[in-house]
């Protein structure tokens, strides 16, 4: 069920989403739904990848957050050209076996 | 340390380094029942072979999965089930035992037990210097780290470095590297 929602963007913004729908020939109501999903699901990879690499989530917890299991999680810090949250003190640190 | 605990991501980029099976052969490894889950099921197993080849390893009893129900304990920090079910284990087993882990917060965890703890690349650089692996094999094996594993430039640098050392003690050659 879809549901109401108000916000206030610039109007120049908003000159450039209706001038685009139209040359698209798009139903802007549909298009702006489609591009907050598109920008909601960014952003939240975004964020969550942020609080993994300042170690504040560890692999589990962004993958859960991702819906991802471990595997796809390692190739999306690839297709982001992101490192893993282990830092050089870590290699030192680590025991020999 | 005879015993090495492995969590999911250490798992996973030893299996993807071609590192797991000489890890079981010099060490007994053992993966908690919610890792194992996590890593090898039919949606991973389907995805990704080596999620396969873990399975083998693991049918074939080279790789020890423990189900054990540990008293509840609440992690000092919040953590993944299976990372904290891997530090669980590691403090129950004591001494000898060492946890693989390649993520930061699972070693603040360590740090803060007092448990030790190693990552994937000196485990690379660990058998080889206690020649289990060839120099190829340990070279190849810490660039896919830095490939797929995506570990930090500085780390693999190192690791590079740890390696070219230790090749120099074997090979008696004792010049600075």
């Amino acid at each position: 069920m879809l549901k109401p929602a108000t916000v206030r963007i610039p109007e120049k913004f908003l000159k450039e989403i209706t001038s685009f729908v139209k040359d698209m020939h798009l139903d802007k109501s549909a298009y702006l739904r489609e591009i907050l999903q598109k920008g909601f699901d960014e952003d939240r990879q975004e964020r969550i990848l942020a609080k993994y690499q300042t170690g504040d989530l560890s692999v589990e917890e962004a993958c859960r957050l991702l819906d991802l299991n471990t595997w796809d999680f390692l190739l999306l810090l690839k297709k982001r050209n992101m490192a893993l949250n282990v830092n050089l003190e870590d290699w030192l640190n680590s025991v020999e076996l | 340390m005879n015993i090495v605990i492995v969590d999911s991501c250490a798992l996973i980029l030893l299996a993807k380094s071609g590192l797991l099976k000489a890890l079981t052969e010099f060490r007994r490894v053992i993966v908690p029942a919610e890792v194992y889950e996590e890593v090898v099921n039919q949606d991973t197993i389907e995805k990704f072979p080596d999620a396969k080849s873990i399975s083998v390893m693991a049918s074939q009893g080279n790789i020890e999965m423990v189900y054990k129900e540990l008293p509840d304990r609440k992690p000092p920090i919040t953590l993944g089930k299976g990372e904290w079910a891997a530090i669980r284990l590691a403090q129950e087993i004591g001494k000898g035992a060492v946890l693989a882990t390649d993520d930061g917060k699972a070693i603040k965890t360590c740090r803060f037990l007092n448990l030790p703890f190693i990552i994937s690349p000196k485990i690379a650089t660990e058998l080889y210097r206690h020649g289990r692996i060839e120099w190829p094999l340990a070279k190849a094996a810490i660039e896919m780290m830095r490939i797929e594993g995506r570990y930090a430039p500085d780390i693999i640098a190192e690791a590079l470095l740890r390696l070219k050392e230790v090749g120099n003690v074997k090979t008696g050659n004792c010049e600075d590297t």
